[in-house]
């Protein structure tokens, strides 16, 4: 599967678009990591645990982006973009969408 | 003496985040410019297209990192200042700048890793995840940035 956040993808050509696929994940942050971030607040610095938290939201979604695609039918997804929102304090919604399509090589044509 | 102790636990943290914080922001900024200069041959685009062309190679492969950064005791106490009078408040300006380059500077060390040598439609977004931890209100900032990397044709 390629994916790519641009409208096309060089040296293949887009056969079929078959419409946009999407996939998200809501994450709460967890009191231990709370509490780590706010003893961190004094000193200030990278929160590793959100970012962890961050990794691992973003992975998800796309994965549930691409399980979309791959009932599609298709063999690649471009124009990826991410949203987030902030459902309530301490949680947090993360958006991976795209456009599902069909690419051949270009040689191949 | 109550008094004492309260100006303390009020001047601790603010001390701390303004040598401990201060020192750490620094350091950080310097092995960032350090890692940039070693990365320099890399093109980094926010184009849509493919600058320099794409070789067939290698597939072009979307990357994507994140970081979250907190402040100090210290930018905090000076941003609650500046809210009292508006205006800039440069101590937060530094924090995000910190943020943005950390994310963006993993994204060409990830690039660079995968044996590509260019990056294209480079997207920084402000991650919003669901505000601070706790009453008192930790400001942190969440960064993701995304782009498309690929290797140009030589």
């Amino acid at each position: 599967m390629i994916v790519v956040n641009t409208e096309t993808v060089p040296g293949y050509r887009i056969t079929e678009t078959l419409g946009i696929v999407q996939g998200n994940t809501v994450r709460a942050k967890h009191v231990g990591r709370d509490i780590m971030a706010s003893l961190k607040n004094v000193v200030g610095g990278e929160l590793k645990g959100y970012t962890d938290l961050l990794t691992e939201s973003r992975r998800e979604a796309l994965q549930r982006m691409l399980n979309q695609a791959q009932q599609l039918g298709s063999n690649a997804v471009v124009n990826v973009r991410f949203s987030t929102s902030a459902v309530t304090a301490g949680a947090a919604e993360l958006y991976a969408y795209g456009t599902a399509v069909k690419v051949v090589e270009e040689t191949a044509i | 003496m109550d008094l004492l102790i309260n100006i303390a636990l009020f001047l601790t943290p603010i001390g701390l985040g303004l040598f401990i914080g201060g020192r750490r922001e620094k350091n950080h900024f310097q092995s960032l410019a350090l890692r940039r200069a070693a990365l320099q041959d890399i093109l980094i685009s926010d184009i849509r297209t493919f600058p320099g062309g794409s070789s067939l190679s290698a597939p072009p492969k979307m990357l994507t990192s994140q970081v979250v950064i907190a402040t100090d005791y210290f930018k905090s106490f000076l941003a609650g200042l500046s809210k009292l009078f508006g205006g800039e408040i440069r101590s937060y300006e530094s924090l995000l700048t910190r943020a943005r380059e950390e994310a963006i500077t993993r994204l060409i060390e990830e690039a660079h890793v995968e044996g590509y040598d260019a990056i294209c439609n480079l997207r920084v977004d402000t991650a919003d995840i669901g505000g601070g931890a706790g009453s008192k209100g930790v400001v942190t900032v969440g960064i993701m940035a995304t782009a498309t990397a690929y290797r140009r044709i030589q």
